[in-house]
């Protein structure tokens, strides 16, 4: 039971609530948050990039099996964990990140984490949204209900966070 | 050739994301085409199954509310009952007529209502007798129509999708339009191609018009919520609150039309000539 072993319990935890919780919350009827996209976001910083890409896919491929949006959620997924090593590379303190460094609220920073998420987070909705739609008539309906599922997909990132704190030593 | 080796090492992740994402563009492009692709459907037996379970846990929470709407509809159809008739004449026989819809009760054991596309999932399929195109109702009126079938379940396109489009009628006006859903607010869906001078006024009762032989005339769509010219140059803009609210619907019934096939062979032999 190391260090990968809790991380894929946590997952497993995430996408059963995803799929069995969040999946039937509308919130004002039509914001419906995407907690699972947090897997992504807890990977380690020298999770290999190749397999962050597989994991994406695959996180993104089990959610459209579920919600019969075949190929939505995957290619959202993807790109996220796709853009994760330059968002990581665009944010980083001046001096780099130290070596065991892991993309956590404690540890990084509540500036850092809220860019990291926000962007990254950004990324998928933007993606889920507009290629679900698949046209630009409309953006900015379109674009609202985004902007709100992103707040709420954060606030509940930043809770999570939140909750599986160590305690500080 | 080694540099190409060297390129690809090189450029290993950029190129293993466009795979990935064409990949993923087809399984969302062909999805759209053909909603056929049962293959990943949720009529599939794994996700069914899943969702058939989880749905036996939360239906149980569901059972009161559930219990108050059926106990209505049921008076709703006791007072239809043949024999609360009065009797005017000695020769009237409460008889047996020709049965034209036939009734199957299923569950909903999946749906959604925040996407553009919606869909239900019904725990019943083609084994009872459910085929495609046949038409769904709620309790308190029209749900959708049935798209494809798999042995044990079915999917049905609710009003809620933005390709769905239902031939409707004002109540007692006798005009005829479509109904469709403009992919914002799952309470309410469009009135269309309803002229200016059509009186319109907030308050009718939409329903069903019985021309395309999928659901009986006169059942309840919704209500007109609003009536204003809008943009267009011929047809009213009209809101209509739809009398199902699709995130309570647990128990469903599909309507099987048993002289849709005599209908649809007459109708297909005078267009024919």
């Amino acid at each position: 039971m190391g260090k990968f072993g809790s991380i894929f319990l946590l997952s497993l935890f995430i996408v059963v609530f995803q799929l069995l919780v969040l999946n039937n919350v509308y919130l004002w009827g039509f914001i419906n948050p995407y907690i699972y996209i947090f897997i992504i976001l807890m990977l380690p910083m020298d999770f290999r990039p190749w397999a962050g890409l597989l994991a994406g896919f695959a996180l993104g491929l089990l959610i459209d099996i579920f919600t019969d949006t075949i190929g939505l959620h995957t290619a959202a997924t993807l790109t996220m964990a796709f853009s994760r090593p330059m968002v990581l590379r665009l944010i980083s303190p001046r001096e780099g990140y130290e070596s065991d460094a892991r993309p956590d609220l404690g540890e990084m920073g509540f500036s850092w984490y809220l860019r990291y998420a926000g962007l990254l987070v950004f990324i998928h909705h933007f993606l889920l949204f507009y290629l679900e739609v698949f046209r630009f008539s409309g953006f900015f309906g379109t674009f609202s209900r985004m902007l709100f599922s992103w707040l709420a997909s954060m606030v509940l990132i930043f809770l999570i966070q939140f909750l599986i704190q160590k305690p500080q030593k | 050739m080694r540099n190409l080796f060297l390129i690809i090492l090189r450029y290993h992740y950029q190129l293993l994301y466009v795979i990935l994402m064409v990949f993923s563009m087809l399984l969302l492009f062909k999805n759209n085409e053909y909603h056929e692709t049962t293959w990943f459907n949720s009529s599939t037996y794994v996700t069914g199954s899943v969702y058939s379970s989880y749905y036996s846990i939360k239906n149980y929470f569901a059972l009161r509310q559930e219990n108050i709407r059926l106990s209505m509809e049921n008076t709703v159809l006791k007072n239809q009952l043949k024999t609360n008739y009065l009797k005017t004449d000695t020769s009237f026989k409460a008889g047996r007529g020709t049965v034209q819809f036939y009734y199957i009760d299923a569950i909903v054991i999946n749906k959604s209502v925040n996407r553009q596309k919606n869909y239900m999932t019904l725990n019943k399929g083609s084994l009872s007798g459910i085929a495609p195109e046949m038409g769904v109702i709620a309790p308190d009126g029209i749900a959708g129509i049935v798209k494809d079938v798999s042995p044990y379940f079915s999917t049905v396109i609710p009003i809620i999708n933005t390709g769905s489009h239902l031939s409707v009628k004002i109540r007692k006006k006798n005009f005829f339009g479509t109904i469709s859903w403009d992919g914002s607010n799952y309470r309410y869906a469009k009135l269309n191609e309803i002229p200016f001078h059509v009186p319109v006024e907030v308050g009718d009762i939409i329903e069903t018009s019985g021309y395309s032989a999928i659901f009986p005339q006169g059942m309840i769509v919704g209500i007109v919520r609003s009536v204003s010219r809008g943009t267009d140059d011929y047809f009213l803009d009209i809101d209509v609150m739809l009398s199902v609210d699709f995130l309570k619907v647990n128990h469903v019934m599909v309507i099987k039309n048993m002289l849709k096939t005599e209908q649809k062979n007459l109708e297909q032999k005078t267009t024919n000539g």
